[in-house]
């Protein structure tokens, strides 16, 4: 039998090369990622906030929509998805039922971060961070609530404290020592990092698989600086989603400017493309042969 | 008091301009249709399948599933929303409580196709339709259900017999007098229409709205024919999906061969365009402005989040 999703994740998070993980919201733009060779999958909330319920990431989503949406990518994947669990939605209580849900729904991981319960979105300020201890205790229910069901699935604690409320970066390196070491999770992100120097330093300082992620002015660290500073992951929560925001826009206001030949031109740009045009239907989990020969083997002929 | 979303949709389908009407899945979609301009936007059954659930437009995706991408885009959006209802998923009793229930979702009309029930692509081969009587009794149990509770909501009734065993334009265009005629539905969607000159034939024929899906080979015909032929709508299902499916790919091949300096051209090229550089967070409710109005107003103030003194993310000049 092959390897368990969550058995692969575990594989890959450890492995010395970096892991370079596509985010979005969509099982579509997953099994995309999966067919150019991508090997994982982040579900990112303030993609699925924004594309799937028209919502800003300010925690309005709950665990049960969440869930849900993580169970439709992983349905339609076969690479680990690693989903978003903003803060588990409450307190140590919500965290463990929220691994198990997140389990059952097929994730091979997921990570909770150290925000105050409602959260705010990561990329923004106004964060405001539990206090350490509530936090070991989080990630501790969380480790317990997967052990019980599958120890494979990783959980990871990701450590929003760079930019809230009190925060520093030797604060934030400091507590996500502990929750490596005292809550035992299998990777840790460590969020807003401002300069490579420092993705380095917490690579060094932190005993645990590193997710870092940058947010300081350009230029962004190339893949070969993150994977020289020891970081076990490359995520970016928006790869799949944003760049096709952008064209959305500029179409529809082309085609209320010009109509069909709009529509007519960007067909032959497509057709031009590089990588070959695509469409919806090169990309679902069901294919049309697949369901013809289902139909050919089960549905009687008419008049039989 | 405004008017009801199912009275101006009425309207707008009525109005003898042509109304256009993207598609999709999203509410994102959606809410930057509406900034654009548009009135209306289609939830397609075929987007959603792909987009949502990473399946193919053959009928797996239920009634519920279906109403509750409905709502998540009538709760964020102000235009008028247009459903895919496929074939109402079963007989007239299914049809009946699908109106209901989109009704309640928000939706401003919805179609229901006369293909067959489990269905498949309105776009593909192999489709196959019920009769035309099973059909005008489904349409009768839409109207009746709708009337129930909103008579202002568009029930349209698609003809997908273009195309599918045993159809022809002809008996397209005879099935859909008998649904306007007897079942009273209030709009036609005439399906896979094959030659530009049928369009204007179809709607001098049907004694109703219409709205046409050419489904030949070039030319297809332009907005301003649509209009001068009397066409009430023209629906374009993937507008606001394939451009950004097809931008996507691109991309994600370009970042897998050359990694960040792939997404940082991306961000060059998305600062030159001529309607300006957008991010997500532009379309998506509650926007930042009225989060911090409600936290001021409404949380004690040590709930109050310090918006100066903490930092996010940097984010370049547009």
């Amino acid at each position: 039998m092959a390897d368990r999703v969550t058995t692969r994740f575990q594989k890959l998070l450890k492995d010395p090369e970096l892991l370079v993980m596509p985010g979005g919201f969509s099982p579509l733009m997953a099994r995309m990622a999966e067919s150019i060779g991508f090997k994982s999958f982040h579900m990112a909330g303030s993609q699925i906030s924004a594309y799937v319920y028209g919502y800003s990431d300010v925690g309005l989503l709950t665990r049960d929509e969440m869930a849900r949406n993580a169970h439709n990518i992983a349905s339609a994947c076969d690479i680990p998805i690693f989903a978003d669990a903003d803060t588990g939605y409450g307190n140590a209580l919500n965290v463990y039922h929220t691994v198990q849900e997140y389990i059952w729904a097929g994730a091979a991981g997921l990570h909770i971060e150290d925000q105050e319960s409602p959260k705010t979105s990561g990329t923004g300020e106004g964060k405001r961070c539990i206090s350490m201890a509530e936090a070991v205790g989080k990630y501790k229910a969380a480790v317990e609530a997967k052990n019980e069901m599958d120890p494979d699935f990783v959980i990871c604690a990701r450590c929003d404290l760079i930019g809230a409320e009190g925060g520093s970066f030797e604060a934030a390196v400091e507590r996500c020592i502990a929750y490596a070491e005292d809550a035992k999770v299998d990777a840790v992100w460590i969020n807003n990092i401002k300069n490579v120097d420092d993705i380095a330093e917490a690579c060094r300082q932190i005993p645990a698989p590193v997710i870092p992620l940058y947010s300081g002015t350009a230029p962004q660290p190339s893949l070969e600086q993150l994977q020289q500073a020891g970081a076990a992951v490359g995520i970016f929560p928006s790869l799949t989603s944003a760049p096709g925001l952008q064209p959305t826009w500029d179409m529809l206001h082309d085609f209320k400017e010009r109509g069909v030949e709009a529509l007519l031109e960007r067909r032959a740009t497509d057709r031009a493309s590089k990588w070959g045009p695509v469409r919806s239907d090169d990309f679902t989990y069901v294919s049309h042969e697949t369901a013809k020969a289902i139909e050919e083997a089960f549905i009687p002929k008419q008049g039989s | 008091m405004a008017e009801k979303i199912t009275t101006r949709f009425r309207r707008l389908i009525k109005d003898p301009k042509l109304l256009l009407i993207p598609g999709g899945f999203s509410p994102l979609g959606a809410r930057m249709a509406e900034e654009v301009g548009f009135e209306a936007f289609f939830l397609a059954g075929s987007q959603s399948s792909a987009f949502l659930y990473g399946l193919p437009d053959i009928g797996l995706m239920g009634r519920k599933e279906m109403a509750e991408a409905t709502q998540n885009i009538t709760a964020v959006s102000d235009i008028a929303v247009f459903v895919d209802c496929d074939t109402g998923y079963g007989n007239s009793v299914n049809a009946y409580h699908a109106v209901q229930g989109y009704v309640r979702a928000g939706a401003a009309g919805l179609h229901i196709e006369d293909q067959e029930f489990p269905k498949l692509s309105g776009t593909g081969a192999g489709r196959r339709c019920i009769s035309v009587e099973e059909a005008v009794g489904k349409y009768k149990a839409a109207v009746a259900a709708r009337d129930a509770i909103d008579p202002d909501f568009v029930i349209c009734a698609r003809c997908d017999l273009i195309g599918a065993d045993g159809g022809s334009f002809d008996a397209a265009v005879e099935r859909c007098i008998a649904y306007v005629e007897e079942a009273k539905v209030d709009l036609i969607w005439l399906n896979n229409v094959q030659e530009k000159g049928q369009i204007e034939e179809a709607a001098k024929r049907i004694p109703g709205a219409i709205m046409p899906t050419f489904g030949g080979p070039p030319p297809a015909p332009s907005l301003e024919e649509l209009e001068a032929w009397g066409i009430a709508a023209a629906i374009f299902p993937a507008m606001t999906t394939s451009v950004g499916l097809q931008a996507t790919w691109e991309f994600l091949n370009d970042f897998k061969e050359r990694g960040q300096a792939a997404a940082d051209e991306r961000r060059e090229q998305t600062r030159a365009s001529k309607w300006g550089a957008v991010r997500f967070s532009a379309f998506s409710t509650p926007n930042a402005d009225m989060v911090k109005e409600i936290e001021d107003k409404y949380l004690p103030e040590e709930s109050q989040r310090d918006y100066e003194n903490t930092f996010g993310h940097y984010v370049p000049p547009s």
